[in-house]
């Protein structure tokens, strides 16, 4: 794969090594959460309809997912350090 | 997208040959079988096993708590399961600077369903060379067919295996019931297509991949192993030079080593590897290799063990040394650890008593002379029946509770209890005494627990 693709859109393999370690981070901190809040008590607070246990954990796990995969995507975007004499937005080209 | 041979396709990690196993038999393939039908047979079990009238394995999360068998855990015992992933992880590396990759070989759900699927895939498509052939084929009616009759079997126990995980979240025969029905709960249904679509893409189609890119322990077992441990190996002194020959001629006449050079070694690799070319991150240790050239060792009658379990150690010098520092700290925290834990469970209290002393008031002197401070009792029932509770109060002489407690607290209940507690100020030395609250079933006298609070009398 030419390194100029690489660096403006993530490639699929960027995509699931953003994807993997965030679920998995995820998961963890869903239950650690859970093993000290009641999903009740948290959705009543954000004025959810606390009718089922299920859909909190399930959103607050999605919650931490999203959150990890956000960050996973700028530690990706980051991490590109711009080449000098580009335009230091990673995608390689010359500035202007 | 496919530039090169038919059988290269894009895959989500690089240009990838779609790797086709070849069948192993063998005494480390037995043991792979063995441990692939223990465990998933585990698996697919435990959650229809019945227990006092519910499911002897059930991880409640609606109703926060956690069944094993005859064992109730509250979210309060989270510290438990904590130290169960902290055991299992010492494990993984206790047995890693031991013998090397078993965990991967044997017991890896990945592993463990990919061997699954890869059954599926023979029997309906054939061996390595038929599946070869048929991926380079072009579709028609009968690789369709065949394609169809595998995805379709996969996805068919890729469902049962989604299913069975919710099985263990939510009771498994009304959730039968409920996906049949098209009435589950959205949620469930989630988590059911999530874990289903999750073993299908693994097992079906990402399998070595899954171990090469995305294992986060495939990276770091190098760094719990030392010359000791016991790897899969090619013996190169003794195998080379690599040559074809007939089973006839003599090797040492034609200057030539033990291996024949037929490659089955590579065949039969799951992650497509050369094992001759020494030791590889990619190996997973199933010892496929091993017992392909054994068989071919044994067709040349040539001794076996050509490729082989061994040590670095082994087969530089012929020694190898099990008890090493490494293995024996491994070994201590591990012991020290399931000794706590087992500890921990045995002396697990079945009820949690915690104390709050009213904010509002410190303190009031009754009408009769005496200091009387109020508190609320939290009492959690942990235990699986419901319990009445005596409560009582030491640590100052004649000191006297009162408290509305005269009720059944029902299995998982957390009962709020008001107590006051009066105190007689001659015997108070101090504005403020420690006292300690006892709460004890009143059917029995095991179940039991104290708390301390503070008691504060007017300066």
């Amino acid at each position: 794969m030419p390194a100029m693709d690489r660096a403006r859109i993530p490639g699929r393999q960027e995509f699931i090594a953003v994807l993997w370690p965030s679920f998995v981070v995820a998961g963890v901190f869903a239950g650690i959460l859970f093993a000290f809040v009641d999903p009740w008590v948290l959705m009543d607070e954000v004025g959810m309809d606390s009718t089922s246990r299920l859909a909190g954990y399930s959103l607050a796990f999605l919650y931490f997912w999203a959150a990890g995969i956000l960050a996973g995507f700028f530690a990706l975007y980051i991490i590109r350090t711009p080449d000098p004499g580009t335009g230091g937005d990673g995608s390689g080209e010359p500035r202007g | 997208m496919a530039d090169g041979a038919p059988t290269l396709q894009q895959e989500l990690y690089e240009k990838r040959q779609t790797i086709h196993p070849r069948q192993v038999t063998g005494i480390f393939a037995r043991l792979r079988v063995a441990a692939v039908l223990a465990l998933l047979g585990l698996y697919y079990v435990v959650p229809w096993i019945p227990w006092d009238g519910r499911q002897a394995v059930l991880f409640d999360l609606p109703a926060r708590k956690f069944y094993v068998f005859g064992l109730v855990l509250w979210p309060q015992d989270f510290i438990y399961l904590a130290g169960l992933l902290i055991v299992a992880a010492l494990s993984l590396f206790f047995f890693t600077a031991i013998a090397g990759r078993l965990w991967c070989g044997y017991a890896c759900p990945q592993t463990v369903w990919t061997e699954v699927f890869m059954w599926i895939e023979r029997r309906i498509e054939g061996d390595r060379n038929r599946r070869i052939r048929l991926d380079a084929s072009p579709m028609d009616a009968r690789k369709f067919r065949l394609k169809f009759t595998k995805h379709a079997a996969w996805i068919l126990l890729s469902l049962w295996t989604g299913y069975t995980f919710v099985g263990y979240f939510t009771p498994i025969l009304e959730l039968g019931g409920k996906i049949l029905g098209l009435s589950t709960g959205p949620w469930e249904a989630f988590w059911f297509l999530f874990y289903s679509f999750a073993t299908y893409g693994n097992a079906g189609w990402m399998r070595e991949q899954v171990c090469i890119y995305m294992c986060p322990y495939a990276r770091f077992q190098s760094a719990m192993f030392d010359r000791n441990t016991l790897i899969i190996s090619y013996d190169g002194k003794r195998g080379e030079p690599r040559g074809h020959r007939r089973r006839s001629d003599d090797p040492a006449s034609k200057g030539l080593g033990s291996c024949i050079n037929c490659t089955l070694c590579v065949q039969v690799c799951p992650t497509g590897i050369d094992i001759r070319d020494g030791l590889q991150y990619q190996c997973i240790g199933c010892a496929a290799c091993v017992d392909v050239c054994d068989q071919v060792m044994e067709k040349m009658s040539y001794p076996k063990g050509l490729i082989r379990y061994t040590t670095l150690n082994a087969l530089e010098s012929g020694v190898t040394r099990l008890v090493r520092p490494r293995v024996v700290i491994y070994g201590a925290v591990l012991l020290a650890l399931v000794g706590l834990l087992a500890y921990g469970l045995f002396q697990r209290a079945p009820v949690e008593l915690d104390i709050i002393r009213d904010r509002n008031v410190l303190y009031r002197v009754t009408d009769s002379g005496l200091v009387e401070n109020i508190y609320t009792l939290k009492i959690l029932n942990k235990h699986r029946d419901a319990h009445r509770y005596r409560i009582e109060v030491e640590g100052v002489p004649g000191i006297q509770v009162d408290a509305d407690a005269d009720r059944e607290i029902a299995a998982g209940e957390v009962a709020e209890v008001t107590a006051s507690v009066r105190v007689d100020p001659v015997d108070l030395r101090r504005p403020s005494t420690n006292i300690l609250f006892r709460i004890t079933a009143t059917d029995d006298p095991r179940i039991s627990n104290d708390d301390e609070a503070r008691f504060l009398k007017p300066r």
